[in-house]
């Protein structure tokens, strides 16, 4: 059994994604970073958490993983496979086991088709299935979403947005995938619903044994739903941990000031608490800061900063931090500790 | 529907022109019904004004320009419409291809429309329109070969915009093939627009299709369409001024119904999908 949580699933090695821009003559002026020199491995059964601020390319990287966008350079290899240069027809079994659930469950859905077809597109592509199964398997995996059977000939919008977020959920469960990205899956819905659709990603987890990217910038829900989590500022990982571990000894600066941010309930609580508030703006991806992105706005940058780029190293077991001066912070911590 | 019943209580010349259009529509269809001849000449009786037995008179050779005018009413929406389809099919294809592919496929077919467009019509159609042989099919193709461009832009820069919604981006990504996508779900998306365009298109074609006959290069004898009456009555203008008003309104009261039909159609369909999407 713990052999088995182990093993990994899906694996990125320096995975970049670039989107070129042109000026007036169609000629490459600059590249958006969106996604530079990421390794990352998620593990069968696991929910990885992904957080960082908006722009910082977290939804870049779950599109990239999947091959929804096209890696600039690196590698991706899934169950062991390197997918990196599949193309096409070749894609597809490949498809079908990675799926992904939109944040915006408005735009997810064609306004044209009603909930059957919409599932339908997804069942048939590539592949085909006999008319006569076709709704037996639509009903049964609407019901799985908790939504009526009825629901099958109606149009995505007569229903609200999270019940849209279930459809949405109903199509990528049809092809029985093994990854699943939910890609900022409930930033768009009431906290009243995104506890529902949690809830329910954490059932259909457990009985279909799913592995889960989670894209999310709500800090608390991502503690909730994940095992491990990776933060992420200008397209690189700064930070990844196990889920408690990360919430309650944060060791990147930037992550500390990410998590400072989480609004704590009780006002006496919060008084106490020092909020760690960055300085400066977030530099623009078309031109990223040389060196650790994040030198511009750390407290704790040296000059050595501005010249190399960190590498995400160990700390402690499972504990990963991508910043040149850690020692120093850490050790300047236990002092003020025991001040 | 609301806001069309709005936009009609406030626009009397729409209501009008639309009564007109509709009733042109039904005399053009139901005119091999009615009891007379486009061709039935009668010299003895030519020239005559309108009276009870011939509503708009008589012509040069006698024959019954009422049966005429609506026969003509009948080629010239005939032509405006099969026009309006041919355009519209090759605008929508050029127009989703173009924008769905991108790349080099859609450089190619945007120069080629920016060509077209940069050619006078008129002289590109007149010319075109001599070395084909003269009569209603080449008519209806020397129109929607040429005037399908404004579609395909029109169309591609929504496809621009489409494709990058997610239900499009979800269809590339679980393998639907190309086609099918622009079928099932970019078309129906730009639906609103080419229904819109349609009604404008057909008045281009109706215009088009007039002054191609007004010069002669049009309908030839002895078929006729609004804008060879209109060529015919230069001759008889001294005496019989109506030959030239009943056809040349026509035209003008048919392209107006046909603009007017565009706006409310915009205004029914467009409410309707901003609903679809924001509710």
């Amino acid at each position: 059994m713990d052999q088995n949580n182990h093993e990994i699933l899906l694996e990125a090695k320096n995975l970049c994604k670039y989107f070129p821009t042109k000026d007036f003559f169609g000629r490459k002026k600059a590249e958006v970073k969106a996604v530079d020199g990421i390794h990352l491995a998620i593990r069968k059964g696991e929910t990885f958490g992904l957080v960082g601020e908006s722009g910082c390319g977290k939804s870049t990287l779950g599109r990239t993983l999947i091959r929804m966008y096209e890696p600039t350079s690196g590698s991706i290899h899934f169950k062991g496979q390197d997918i990196t240069g599949w193309k096409g027809k070749k894609l597809l079994p490949i498809h079908k086991q990675m799926q992904i659930i939109f944040q915006d469950p408005y735009s997810a859905l064609d306004p044209h088709l009603n909930v059957k077809e919409i599932i339908k597109e997804s069942l048939t592509a590539g592949g085909n299935m006999p008319a006569s199964e076709m709704d037996g398997r639509i009903e049964e995996l609407l019901k799985r979403v908790g939504m009526k059977p009825d629901d099958m000939h109606k149009y995505a919008y007569e229903f609200s947005g999270g019940q849209r977020q279930r459809i949405g959920i109903a199509r990528a469960l049809s092809v029985e995938p093994e990854f699943l990205l939910c890609d900022e899956p409930i930033s768009a819905l009431d906290v009243s619903i995104q506890a529902q659709v949690v809830n329910m990603l954490e059932e259909l987890q457990e009985e279909m044994g799913l592995s889960y990217l989670f894209v999310a910038h709500d800090l608390s829900m991502v503690r909730h739903i994940s095992t491990r989590i990776g933060v992420m500022y200008l397209g690189r990982l700064v930070e990844v941990a196990d889920s408690d571990e990360l919430y309650e000894n944060p060791l990147h600066p930037y992550t500390k000031a990410l998590l400072s941010a989480i609004p704590i309930a009780d006002p006496k609580v919060a008084r106490i608490t020092n909020r760690v508030v960055l300085t400066g703006d977030l530099p623009s991806a078309m031109d990223v800061p040389s060196g650790c992105h994040f030198h511009t706005r750390c407290k704790y940058a040296e000059n050595g900063c501005k010249e190399s780029v960190p590498e995400l190293r160990e700390i402690s077991p499972g504990h990963y931090v991508s910043c040149s001066c850690i020692q120093g912070i850490m050790h300047n911590e236990s002092n003020t500790l025991e001040k | 529907m609301d806001s069309v019943f709005l936009v009609l209580k406030h626009d009397k010349a729409a209501v009008i022109s639309l009564i007109i259009l509709a009733v042109v529509i039904l005399l053009a269809l139901i005119a091999p019904l009615l009891p007379m001849d486009p061709n039935a000449t009668d010299v003895i009786n030519r020239l005559k004004s309108p009276s009870t037995s011939h509503f708009f008179g008589t012509d040069e050779v006698g024959r019954d320009y009422f049966a005429r005018v609506i026969y003509g009413g009948r080629v010239s929406l005939l032509v405006g419409f099969l026009a309006m389809l041919t355009s519209l099919t090759i605008g929508v294809a050029v127009g989703t291809i173009s924008g769905f592919c991108g790349g080099i496929i859609d450089t190619i077919l945007m120069r080629i429309v920016d060509i077209l467009h940069s050619i006078p019509w008129m002289i590109l159609v007149t010319v075109v329109s001599i070395f084909l042989k003269p009569g209603i099919q080449s008519i209806i193709l020397v129109i929607g070969l040429f005037t399908w461009m404004e579609i395909a832009r029109l169309v591609r820069a929504e496809t621009l915009s489409l494709k990058e919604r997610e239900f499009v981006l979800y269809a590339k990504f679980s393998g639907v093939r190309v086609f099918h996508i622009i079928l099932r779900h970019i078309i129906p998306s730009v639906f609103p627009t080419i229904i819109v365009s349609a009604t404008t298109s057909m008045a281009d074609a109706i215009m088009t299709e007039s002054s191609l006959s007004f010069l002669g290069v049009g309908i030839q004898q002895p078929m006729s369409s609004w804008g060879s009456l209109l060529q015919d009555a230069q001759g008889t203008m001294q005496n019989n001024f109506f030959m030239a008003l009943i056809p040349g309104l026509l035209i003008i009261i048919t392209i107006f119904g046909f603009n007017k039909l565009g706006n409310l159609l915009r205004v029914y369909v467009e409410p309707k999908v901003m609903n679809d999407e924001k509710e």
